[in-house]
């Protein structure tokens, strides 16, 4: 599956387009990460156990969103966007979507 | 006292949330169906560059999801473990259904839906944290573009 | 490029996994942590307790003495204090000063504060009806104090506390359930503080007086103002005063105390 974030996939010709296709994922940390979150907060620097949370529930994410250009025999998603929200507190949510078409 | 309360709030969440939720997403599917002729892509250029534009505009829906009891109470668990809220995943997947479908609906009688956007806002739980009133707004847009016949 | 209408065969965005299944596990889950986390406190404290000396529980009950002393002076107080001293004369091991303050609440409670002071509600005072009684409510807390019970309640309830507000923030519905939860936990293990402290009074009652009929009759009351109004036993702490009073009848058979028919 070849993922762009631009109108086309270069060197390539899109031949059919299947519409929009979408994953999402809502993900939360266990309480230690969370302690230790807010104490970090206190001296500041990276939160490692949220940088890890987002990348893994992006990934995901974006795994969805191929299963589901898959199911609809697309071998490319051009144009990917990718958002992120919180719904709850101490959870977030990543959501990828784009087009799912199909090159030669 | 307490506890029989929240067993009842519980149960009924779980009952009416999940008659609530089966029942729409028979309707998302059915309109879905319904609509699966006019394509809605993210890119910018689509279709054919030879037939003449007869009307461009933006169109958009949108859609406010609420939690149930049963939800916000399984979603609360689930923060002190970590790991994927699943119970959230319908709700979000509803809401962005139904906003792209409402906005579908807005361009009925167009061909194509190009370059859209799909925004999420958590609305309610900022402004009145204690009461925790969980719901999820999708919002989706786009430019409906109709060609010449 | 051409459109090729597709539907999806299933949805990927959602778990497939029953969520009633997940509730069961997850509260499962809490269940365990809770219990975990109380045995780990619990442990704590009780380590932490025994070595307190006295000094250091006379520096934490300052707050509490401070906050207490504005009460007047009437004859019932000064009553209560002729009580407690007589009673205290009679205790065995360690000696120290105890305090007995009366405060104008409709309450029906009494409490014991660090630094050997006493708290009577003056809702409490107007339901006893003999000196017997009086002595038995004074006598139970002065058994808390030689078990060092208020110091134990005290410091699970303060670490349960910070505990949960450093976990999930101060306002927030896991927080909220789990430390009702936990504080339902604890007042249950506070039961048997309760009738050792009973039994403590009992014995004490029986020096003092060579009867008992004081205990019985003040154990009816409270059954009786438990009556009045709907509780679950689980998340009061005076709870089930009914076992309490099957306990003092135990005992009061077993060491032969005299008791009025």
């Amino acid at each position: 599956m070849i993922l762009t974030n631009i109108e086309s996939v270069p060197g390539k010709n899109i031949v059919e387009h299947f519409g929009v296709v979408s994953g999402s994922t809502v993900r939360a940390k266990h309480v230690g990460r969370d302690i230790m979150a807010s104490l970090k907060n206190l001296v500041g620097g990276e939160l490692k156990g949220y940088t890890e949370l987002l990348q893994d529930s992006r990934d995901e994410a974006t795994n969805r969103m191929i299963a589901q250009a898959g199911q609809l025999g697309a071998n490319a998603i051009v144009n990917v966007r990718f958002a992120t929200s919180s719904v709850a507190q101490g959870a977030s949510e990543l959501y990828a979507y784009g087009t799912a078409v199909r090159v030669e | 006292m307490e506890l029989i309360i929240f067993i009842i709030l519980i149960t009924l969440g779980y009952v009416s949330g999940t008659i609530v939720e089966k029942k729409h997403y028979r309707s998302i599917e059915n309109r879905e169906e319904k609509f699966l002729s006019l394509p809605a892509v993210t890119i910018k250029k689509c279709g054919p560059t030879t037939k003449k534009v007869e009307q461009v505009r933006l169109v958009s829906g949108n859609a406010v999801i609420s939690v149930d009891y049963f939800k916000r109470i399984l979603a609360g668990l689930r923060n002190v473990f970590g790991g994927r809220v699943k119970s959230y995943e319908s709700l979000i997947d509803r809401a962005r259904r139904e906003a792209i479908l409402r906005m579908k609906r807005e361009a009925l009688f167009s061909d194509v839906i190009l370059n859209i956007r799909v925004e999420t806002s958590s609305i309610g739980q900022d402004a009145n944290r204690k009461k925790n009133i969980g719901s999820i707004e999708a919002f989706a847009y786009g430019t409906a573009v109709t060609y010449r016949k | 490029m051409k459109y090729t209408p597709k539907a999806f065969q299933k949805n990927v965005n959602v778990s497939e996994t029953s969520l009633l299944k997940d509730f069961f596990v997850l509260l499962g889950g809490l269940f365990a942590l809770m219990v975990l986390l109380y045995i780990v406190l619990g442990f704590g404290v009780d380590l932490i307790v025994p070595r307190l000396s006295l000094r250091a529980e006379k520096m934490l009950g300052v707050p509490f003495q401070q906050f207490y002393s504005e009460t007047e002076k009437n004859a019932s107080s000064e009553k209560l204090e002729e009580m407690l001293t007589e009673l205290v004369g009679l205790t065995t091991g360690e000696k120290r000063t105890y305090q007995v303050s009366l405060v104008q609440n409709d309450l029906f409670n009494a409490v014991a504060l660090p630094g050997g002071l006493i708290v009577i509600y003056s809702g409490l005072l107007d339901a006893v009806e003999s000196d017997q009684e009086l002595a038995f409510v004074l006598a139970h807390e002065l058994g808390h104090f030689a078990h060092r019970d208020h110091l134990k309640g005290l410091g699970r309830g303060l670490l349960l506390y910070l505990f949960i507000s450093i976990v999930a923030g101060p306002d927030n519905f896991a927080s909220d359930f789990l430390g009702e939860s936990l504080v339902g936990v604890q007042m249950q293990f506070s039961q048997r503080q309760e009738t050792i402290a009973d039994l403590f009074a009992l014995d004490l009652l029986n020096r003092r007086y060579d009867t008992v009929d004081g205990a019985v009759s003040f154990m009816k009351k409270i059954i009786e103002k438990e009556k009045s109004h709907l509780s679950l036993a689980l998340f009061s702490t005076h709870p089930a005063p009914e076992s309490r009073l099957f306990a003092l009848k135990d005992e009061i058979r077993e060491k032969g105390y005299k008791i009025s028919p």
